[in-house]
C-alpha cells in the first residue's frame, strides 16, 4: 500500500512540481517498485479522464469495469492487462535508465583521470567506463564545459547535410535545450 | 510434405511476407517524412517530461511554425530558452542572458531526437524504418515508428507520431539490449494558429529574439590551437559518420583555445575537442558515461583529445583514437 506522501509525490511529479532531488528518489522507486509504477499509470489514466482525453475503448472499459467488473471478467482483465503492461513498460524503461548509470570503481588518480582498462577481450579494446559524476571535480568541470558546447552545436547535424568537408551553412544550436537545461 | 510442396509453400508464404515488409517500410519512411514536414510547419504548445542521464525534468514548450520556440523549465531551477531563426537566448534568474548565435533555420525546434531534417534517403542507409502498433500519448492516437540501427555504431529510436498532426509526441533513445537510455514525452499538447502561438511565446520574448536575430552575425572564428600549429585529422570514422563542422574557439574561463569538430550520421552526433594539455591540467583519460552520453579522452603529446556524444562507447572510442595530430 502506497503512503499518501508517495502518492502526493507522484502527483506533483506528473505536474512538474516535484523538486529535482525528490524526483530522482521517485525515479528510483519507479524503477524498483511495481506498485509505484502502477500508481503512475493510474494517475495518468485519471488525468486523462479529467481532461476528457481517454481513448474511447479505455473509457468504455473503465465504465464497464465499475458496474460490471464481477460479471464481465474479460473486460476487467483487459483493463488490468493494459495498466499492468503499461506499468511494466514504464518500470522497464526507467530501470534501463537507472541501470545505465551503474558506475564502476575508479582506479585512476591524480590530475589525469584514468579509469583503466577491463579484463575481457571486448573490454581490452574498449576503455572501461565510469560514471562521470564520480570523476575528480576538475575533470567534471571540463566535461561539463564540453557537454555544453556539444549540446549547443551538435544539433546542427539535424539540418540537411552540406557538402562534405565544408562548414555547415544551416546550423542551429537549439536542438537539445532540454539537456543544456537539465545538466546545468 | 514433399520437398517440392514444402518449397512451394515456403515461397508462397515468403513473397507476401517480403512484400508486406516492403510496404510497411515504405509507410514508415513516409510517416517519418510527414513528421519532418509537420515539425517544420506546425505551431503548438505542450508540456514535455524528459528522463535521461539521471535527470528528470519537465518543460513547457511553445513553437511558432517551427521557426520560433520558447522552452520554460517547470521543475528544478527556473530557466528558459528562447529560440529564433539565428539565435538562441538562455535565461536564468540573476544571470545575464546568454546568447548563442547559430546560422539556424532548418533544424527542428523540438527538443528531442530524432527531430531532424536530414533526408530519409540518407538516414535509411544506416537505419531501418519500421512501423509498430498504435498507442495513445497526451490523449492523442499515435503510431509507433522504429528507427533500427543497421550496425552497432549507433543507437536506435522509438518515436510515437500523432495521427493527424504528425507531430512526434514521445521519443526514446534505445541502446544495447533494448534499454531505454533517454526518453521524452508530451503529457499535454495543443495545436495553435500563428496568432495564438505568437501570444503564447510572448510579445516581449518575440521582440527580443527578433531584435537579436536582426543583428545576427557569425561569432565563431577559426583560430589555432597553438601559433603555427597545423590541423589534425580524424581517421577511420565509423561507417556513415562524417565531419560536419570544425571550429576553434576560446570559451570564457578556458585556459586555451579549444578545437571543436562535430561528426555525425544525421541522427547521432559526436563532438571532438582538442586542446593544449599542460602538466597539471585535469583531463579525462579513459571513458566516462552520463546516461546515454559517452565521453572518451586521451593525451596525445601536448594535446588533450576528448570525444563525446550520444552514441555507443565503441563509436566514441573509435573517433577519439582516430584523431591524428599533424606531424605524427
Amino acid at each position: 500500500m502506497l503512503s499518501d506522501i508517495l502518492r502526493e509525490q507522484i502527483s506533483a511529479f506528473m505536474d512538474g512540481e516535484l523538486p529535482q532531488e525528490e524526483s530522482a528518489l521517485l525515479l528510483r522507486r519507479l524503477a524498483n517498485n511495481r506498485e509505484v509504477g502502477r500508481c503512475w499509470q493510474y494517475y495518468h489514466l485519471i488525468g486523462d479522464a479529467l481532461r476528457d482525453e481517454l481513448a474511447p475503448e479505455i473509457a468504455r472499459d473503465m465504465t464497464l469495469g465499475v458496474g460490471r467488473a464481477l460479471e464481465k471478467p474479460v473486460a476487467r482483465s483487459r483493463l488490468r492487462r493494459f495498466t499492468t503492461l503499461a506499468a511494466g513498460v514504464a518500470v522497464i524503461g526507467l530501470a534501463g535508465i537507472v541501470g545505465g548509470l551503474v558506475s564502476h570503481q575508479i582506479e585512476g588518480g591524480g590530475k589525469v583521470f584514468a579509469p583503466g582498462r577491463g579484463g575481457s577481450p571486448q573490454q581490452s579494446i574498449l576503455p572501461r567506463q565510469v560514471d562521470w559524476r564520480q570523476t575528480p571535480s576538475p575533470v567534471q568541470t571540463e566535461l561539463s564545459q564540453y557537454l555544453l558546447m556539444h549540446d549547443l552545436y551538435a544539433p546542427q547535424l539535424h539540418a540537411p547535410a552540406s557538402p562534405a568537408g565544408s562548414p555547415m551553412t544551416s546550423a542551429n544550436p537549439s536542438g537539445a535545450p532540454h539537456r543544456q537545461a537539465a545538466r546545468n | 510434405m514433399s520437398p517440392v510442396r514444402s518449397t512451394l509453400t515456403f515461397i508462397t508464404l515468403l513473397f507476401p511476407a517480403i512484400a508486406l515488409a516492403a510496404v510497411s517500410s515504405g509507410q514508415a519512411e513516409a510517416l517519418f517524412e510527414q513528421m519532418q514536414s509537420a515539425l517544420a510547419r506546425q505551431s503548438y504548445r505542450g508540456v514535455i517530461v524528459y528522463v535521461g542521464g539521471g535527470h528528470i525534468a519537465s518543460y513547457r514548450l511553445v513553437v511558432l511554425q517551427g521557426d520560433y520556440a520558447r522552452l520554460v523549465s517547470l521543475s528544478g531551477p527556473a530557466r528558459e530558452i528562447i529560440r529564433g531563426l539565428h539565435a538562441v537566448v538562455r535565461l536564468r534568474p540573476g544571470v545575464d542572458e546568454t546568447v548563442v548565435r547559430g546560422t539556424g533555420g532548418n533544424s527542428s525546434p523540438l527538443p528531442f531526437p530524432p527531430a531532424t531534417q536530414v533526408p530519409v534517403t540518407r538516414l535509411e542507409r544506416y537505419y531501418r524504418f519500421a512501423l509498430g502498433g498504435w498507442d495513445r500519448v497526451a490523449g492523442k492516437r499515435v503510431r509507433l515508428l522504429l528507427l533500427i540501427p543497421r550496425d552497432h555504431w549507433r543507437y536506435g529510436y522509438r518515436v510515437w507520431v500523432a495521427q493527424g498532426s504528425n507531430l512526434p509526441l514521445r521519443s526514446e533513445l534505445i541502446g544495447g539490449g533494448n534499454h531505454v537510455l533517454e526518453s521524452a514525452i508530451f503529457t499535454r499538447i495543443a495545436l495553435l494558429n500563428e496568432k495564438s502561438a505568437y501570444a503564447a511565446i510572448g510579445s516581449g520574448a518575440m521582440r527580443m529574439i527578433k531584435k537579436i536575430d536582426a543583428g545576427y552575425y557569425p561569432t565563431r572564428k577559426i583560430c589555432s590551437l597553438r601559433d603555427g600549429e597545423k590541423e589534425f585529422k580524424i581517421d577511420h570514422l565509423p561507417p556513415g559518420f562524417r565531419i560536419f563542422d570544425k571550429v576553434c574557439e576560446k570559451p570564457p574561463g578556458a585556459a586555451s583555445p579549444i578545437s571543436h569538430v562535430t561528426v555525425g550520421d544525421g541522427l547521432a552526433s559526436i563532438s571532438v575537442f582538442v586542446t593544449l594539455h599542460r602538466s597539471g591540467d585535469a583531463s579525462l583519460v579513459g571513458a566516462a558515461v552520463l546516461g546515454s552520453t559517452h565521453a572518451v579522452g586521451r593525451i596525445d603529446g601536448v594535446f588533450s583529445v576528448t570525444a563525446m556524444g550520444d552514441a555507443p562507447l565503441i563509436t566514441v572510442s573509435r573517433i577519439t583514437h582516430g584523431v591524428v595530430m599533424a606531424g605524427h
